[in-house]
C-alpha cells in the first residue's frame, strides 16, 4: 500500500468512524414492524389462490339467486373443515394474532395456545375458580402478543400470549349493586376490543366505556357516556359502539380523550334488535340482528349517509369478524351453525359451511378460520377447498389485438411474464436491480437498463421472436432515456436525460438508425419531472404527468401541433401514473379518450389513501369527471404505496399464475405487504378490497415462492 | 419458471423455515443488531448522506430478511446484504447525477454532511472524501469497499458483480483520478 492508498484508507476510516446511525433501537422496531407487514399473515401458504378467489368473486357479475329477499351471491371456492383439534373441556372464546391461535376453556378455567403448524396445544394461563369469558389480542411485538383475558368474576388479565407471563392484572368486579348498596356478585360480561397496548370494554350494566392499560396493576379509566353499550368494535382508527337501542356510535380514537365525540350515526331498531353483534372494517360498520324469525346483517356507511345494506341470512345469532378482506359471519341456530363469507359489497361468497352444534365465536388467522365446538371440546380448522374451481371469470377481452395491452406479471427474480393477445405466454428474465419500466407492443418489450458493468444507461428493445436485446440507438449515438412508452402503432416515447420528451414515430416498424424520425416535445411552461408517459389507444395522442403547481396531466395531440393547456389534477398530490382507454360518446358518437390518473394521497393520515382522477379528453379539450376517492386503505404503509396496473397477476403456490382482467373500473394497489383491488361501483364511489397475500408485492414484485412463507 | 418448490434455509443445522414466527423475529432482530450500524457506515461513506444511508440500509435489510427463502446460507447473509446496500447506493448516486443534469444543478463539491466531523482537524481527510465522492459511482463503490471495508479484490468483484480484472482497472482509474484531484485541491487549499 503506497502513501496515496494509506491516505485514502485513513480518511475513509475517519469518516466512517465519525458517524453512528441515529436511534438504532427505534430503527430495529421499525424494521421488525415493516418486515412483519411485508410478510403478511393471512393465508400465507395459499395467498395467491385466496386472492384470486376474491378477485374471481369480484369479477363475476353478482346475480340474485332464489326468491326475493335472498342475499346476492357470488362464486367462490367452498369452505371445508380440514381438522378438529382436541383441546378438552369447553372451548369458548377464540382469537388469533395471525400467527397463533388462543382459545379459552370455560370448563377448565384456562387459556390454550394452538400451534397452527403442528396443532399442538399449550396452556398459557390457568386459574382455579375463574371462568374465562372473552379473549382479545392486540398487536404482537417482537417478543410477545398481548393477550387480554376477561373472566366472569370481573378479573382482567394481560398476558404474554407466548410465554404465558402475566403482564398485568386488574380486578374490575361487578359494577352493579344490590338494593342496600353492597357490591353484587353478578357475573361480569364485558364486550372488549384491543388496540395497541390498550383494551377497551363495555358492560351492559353501565353507561360508558372502560379503558385498560399499563403493566402490573392495570390502569382502569372510564369515559362516562349517556348510553349503555352492548357491543364495541375497533377498526384500527376509530372505536364504534352499539347502544342498547340499536344505534351505532362512533368515537374518536380514544373516547377518554374526547368523550363528547360519541355520535350516533344510525338509529334503527332493526339494527339493534336481539342478539346483536358489531364489527368494523372494510370501510363499513357491520351489525347483526337476529331473533327467532330471521337474521340480518346490516352494512352501515360510517359517514352516516343512507347507505345501509341488509343481508338476510339463515340463523338466529351471528358473530361477526372482519378479516382477510371480508366479513365472516358465524350464524348459529339450534342444531347447527353456518359460516358465511361476505364481500365488502355485501355479496355472499359461495354457499355457507354448515357446522354441527351451536358455535359462538370465530377467529381468522394463520391461514385458516377457527371455530370452537364447545360440546365436542374441539377447535375446528376451516380452509377454502382447493379441489373445486370457482365459476368462470367474467372478462372483457380486447378483440382488437393491435390495440390490446398484454398482461404483465413480475417475479421476485426479475422475470416478466406476458400473456400476449394471441393467448400465448412468454417469460423474459430481467435484472430487478438494473432493469425496469417495461412496456410492450408489436412483439417487442422496451425497458430501461442501468448496466453497472459498463456504466451504460438507456433503453433496451427485447425482441420476443429472437430473444435478442438491442439498445435503442439514435442517429447521433445518443442512447440514454427513461420512462418508455410504446403505442400500438409502434411509436416510442421516452424522457431523455435533459428531461424532454422524445417521440420516435414508427420505431418498432423501422428500428434502424438512419431512418430516425424523432420529435422532441418540450414541456409546457412551468412543468418539470415528466413521467407516466402513455399513448392513447389510437396512437394519436400522448399523455404525460408532470409537476407544475401540483401535479398536472398533459395531452399532446401528435398530429395537431402544440399541446393544449395542462390539465391540473386537483386532489392528486404524489407520483401519479396514468392508464387510458377509448370509449364512444353516446351523445355524439365521437371517440373520447378517458385517462385515469392514480396516485397516493398523502393528506389522509393516519390512513393511507389513494385517489383516482378520471379525465375525458375530447377534441374540444378536457373535461374533468372528478376524483374518485380518496379511498382509505387501512393499515397501509404510506411510504410504499403504489399503483400497479389495471392488469396484473398473482402467483399460485404451485408456481403457476393467474391473471386479473380489466373491467375498466378496477385498480391494483400495493404497499408491498398487502394488495388492494380498488373497484369502482360505477357511481363515483371506490371500494377497496383487500387481497392480502404473504408475497412480497413491493413494486409489484410478486414472490412466487409463496410456500416458503407458510 | 424461475422458482419451483419450497426453499429451506439452514442455520446451525436447524431448518429456518421450521421455526416459529416469534423465533424468526428474534433471529431477525439479532441479525439487525449485527448488521445495521456497519451497513449504515458503509452506505454513509459511499453516499455522504446519513439520512439517505439509513433509509437505504433499512430498505436493504427488509429486502434481505423478508423473503427467507432467498438466503440459502445465513452465514453469507452479510455478503448478500452488503451487495444490496452497495447496489442501492450506486443506483442512488446515478439517480442523483441524472437529476442534477436534468435540473442543471452542479454538484456542490463542499456539500458534505458529516455529523461529528471536525473539518479543522481533519481537513485532509475531508478533501480525500470529497474527492472520492466525485468518482463515478462504480469506482466510488470499489474504493470504499477496498479501503474502508478492507476487502480483497476478489470479494469486491463479487459484491459489484464484475470480474476481478474490472475491479483492478476501476481501482486503478480511481486512484489516478484521486491523485490528480487531491493534488489540485491541496494546491488550492480547498476541495
Amino acid at each position: 500500500m503506497n502513501d496515496l492508498e494509506r491516505l485514502i484508507k485513513r480518511s475513509l476510516e475517519g469518516v466512517g468512524h465519525s458517524y453512528s446511525p441515529s436511534d438504532e433501537i427505534a430503527a430495529r422496531e421499525e424494521f421488525i414492524r415493516l418486515r412483519r407487514r411485508r410478510r403478511g399473515y393471512w393465508f400465507a401458504g395459499t395467498a395467491a389462490a385466496t386472492a384470486m378467489a376474491v378477485a374471481v368473486a369480484l369479477f363475476v357479475v353478482p346475480s340474485r339467486i332464489g326468491p326475493p329477499g335472498d342475499p346476492i351471491q357470488v362464486a367462490a371456492r367452498p369452505l371445508e373443515v380440514v381438522g378438529a383439534i382436541d383441546v378438552g373441556g369447553a372451548p369458548a372464546s377464540i382469537v388469533s394474532d395471525g400467527d397463533a391461535v388462543w382459545v379459552s376453556n370455560t370448563a377448565g378455567g384456562g387459556v390454550l395456545r394452538i400451534d397452527p403448524e403442528t396443532h399442538q396445544t399449550e396452556a398459557v394461563a390457568g386459574w382455579d375458580g375463574r371462568t374465562p369469558d372473552e379473549l382479545v389480542v392486540s398487536g404482537s411485538t417482537v417478543r410477545a402478543a398481548n393477550l387480554w383475558v376477561t373472566t366472569t368474576e370481573g378479573v382482567v388479565t394481560r398476558l404474554d400470549g407466548y410465554s404465558g407471563e402475566i403482564l398485568g392484572e386488574a380486578l374490575l368486579g361487578s359494577r352493579s349493586a344490590t338494593a342496600d348498596g353492597t357490591p353484587a356478585t353478578d357475573p361480569v360480561f364485558l364486550d372488549v376490543v384491543a388496540g395497541d397496548g390498550v383494551m377497551w370494554g363495555v358492560e351492559p350494566q353501565s353507561e360508558g366505556v372502560l379503558r385498560f392499560s399499563g403493566l402490573g396493576e392495570l390502569d382502569i379509566e372510564e369515559a362516562q357516556l349517556s348510553e349503555v353499550f352492548t357491543d364495541i368494535a375497533y377498526d384500527g382508527r376509530l372505536l364504534w359502539g352499539l347502544d342498547d337501542l340499536g344505534a351505532v356510535h362512533s368515537f374518536t380514537y380514544d373516547p377518554l380523550l374526547d368523550a363528547e365525540a360519541s355520535t350516533p350515526i344510525r338509529h334503527e331498531g332493526a339494527a339493534g334488535g336481539r342478539n346483536a353483534d358489531l364489527a368494523a372494517g372494510l370501510g363499513y360498520v357491520w351489525v347483526s340482528s337476529g331473533d327467532d324469525e330471521e337474521l340480518r346483517i346490516y352494512r352501515i356507511d360510517p359517514s352516516g349517509e343512507e347507505d345501509v345494506l341488509e343481508i338476510p341470512l339463515e340463523g338466529r345469532y351471528a358473530d361477526l369478524t372482519v378479516a382477510d378482506g371480508r366479513l365472516w359471519v358465524l350464524a348459529s341456530g339450534d342444531e347447527e351453525s353456518l359460516l358465511y363469507r361476505v364481500t365488502p359489497e355485501g355479496a355472499v361468497e359461495g354457499d355457507p359451511l354448515r357446522l354441527p352444534g351451536s358455535a359462538n365465536d370465530i377467529a381468522v388467522g394463520a391461514g385458516s378460520a377457527w371455530v370452537p365446538d364447545t360440546e365436542a371440546g374441539t377447535v375446528l380448522r376451516i380452509k377454502e377447498s382447493s379441489g373445486e374451481e370457482p365459476g368462470p371469470v367474467a372478462t372483457e377481452a380486447n378483440e382488437d389485438p393491435s390495440s390490446a395491452q398484454p398482461f404483465f406479471a413480475y417475479s421476485a427474480d426479475g422475470d416478466i411474464y406476458l400473456e400476449l393477445t394471441d393467448g400465448s405466454t412468454r417469460q423474459i428474465t430481467m435484472s430487478p436491480d438494473e432493469e425496469r419500466n417495461p412496456t410492450f407492443a408489436l412483439g417487442s418489450l422496451i425497458f430501461e437498463r442501468h448496466d453497472y458493468e459498463t456504466d451504460w444507461f438507456g433503453l433496451i428493445r427485447h425482441d420476443l421472436a429472437s430473444g435478442e436485446d438491442h439498445p435503442v440507438a439514435l442517429d447521433d449515438g445518443w442512447e440514454g432515456g427513461s420512462h418508455p412508452a410504446v403505442s400500438a402503432a409502434g411509436d416510442l416515447a421516452w424522457v431523455d436525460e435533459a428531461g424532454a420528451i422524445r417521440v420516435w414515430e414508427g420505431y418498432l416498424t423501422t428500428p434502424e438508425p438512419g431512418s430516425n424520425d424523432i420529435a422532441s416535445i418540450p414541456l409546457a411552461d412551468g412543468l418539470s419531472d415528466p413521467r407516466g408517459l402513455i399513448f392513447s389507444d389510437d396512437a394519436k395522442a400522448l399523455y404525460y404527468q408532470a409537476i407544475g403547481e401540483g401535479w398536472v396531466t398533459v395531452q399532446v395531440p401528435l398530429d395537431q401541433g402544440p399541446s393544449p393547456t395542462p390539465f391540473v389534477l386537483n386532489g392528486i398530490n404524489d407520483q401519479p401514473r396514468g392508464t387510458t382507454y377509448v370509449q364512444p360518446d353516446d351523445a355524439t358518437g365521437d371517440n373520447i379518450t378517458v385517462l385515469d390518473v392514480c396516485c397516493r394521497d398523502t393528506e389522509g393520515d393516519p390512513y393511507s389513501q389513494f385517489s383516482i382522477a378520471r379525465i375525458a379528453f375530447t377534441e374540444g379539450g378536457a373535461t374533468h369527471e372528478g376524483i374518485t376517492g380518496p379511498v382509505p386503505l387501512q393499515d397501509a404503509d404510506p411510504g410504499a404505496l403504489t399503483m400497479i396496473s389495471l392488469h396484473g397477476a398473482l402467483f399460485n403456490e404451485d408456481g403457476s399464475w393467474d391473471l386479473f382482467a380489466d373491467e375498466g373500473g378496477s385498480w391494483l394497489v400495493t404497499d408491498g405487504a398487502t394488495l388492494w383491488l380498488l373497484h369502482s361501483d360505477g357511481g363515483g364511489e371506490l371500494a377497496p378490497d383487500t387481497l392480502e397475500t404473504g408475497a412480497d408485492l413491493h413494486g409489484f414484485t410478486v414472490d412466487p415462492t409463496l410456500e416458503e412463507h407458510s | 419458471m424461475a422458482v419451483a418448490g419450497a426453499q429451506l434455509t439452514i442455520e446451525g443445522g436447524v431448518r429456518f423455515m421450521e421455526r416459529s414466527d416469534v423465533e424468526r423475529d428474534r433471529a431477525v432482530a439479532a441479525l439487525f443488531d449485527r448488521h445495521y450500524a456497519p451497513m449504515c457506515r458503509l452506505a454513509y461513506v459511499i453516499l455522504g448522506d446519513a439520512q439517505m444511508a439509513e433509509e437505504i440500509v433499512m430498505d436493504a435489510m427488509l429486502k434481505t430478511f423478508t423473503g427467507w427463502g432467498r438466503i440459502r446460507d445465513l452465514d453469507r447473509s452479510d455478503a448478500y446484504l452488503r451487495r444490496i446496500v452497495v447496489n442501492m447506493c450506486r443506483s442512488k448516486i446515478r439517480r442523483k447525477m441524472i437529476e442534477a443534469r436534468v435540473n442543471q444543478v452542479t454538484y456542490r463539491r463542499d456539500e458534505l454532511k458529516m455529523p461529528s466531523w471536525d473539518p479543522e482537524r481533519h481537513e485532509t481527510g475531508r478533501l480525500v472524501w470529497a474527492a472520492v465522492k466525485q468518482l463515478p459511482e462504480r469506482q466510488r463503490a470499489a474504493v470504499v469497499l477496498r479501503y474502508f471495508e478492507d476487502m480483497p479484490e476478489a470479494q469486491i468483484a463479487e459484491v459489484l458483480d464484475c470480474s476481478v480484472g474490472t475491479v483492478k482497472s476501476q481501482l486503478s482509474k480511481a486512484r489516478a483520478k484521486l491523485e490528480k484531484t487531491l493534488n489540485l485541491s491541496l494546491e488550492r487549499g480547498q476541495p
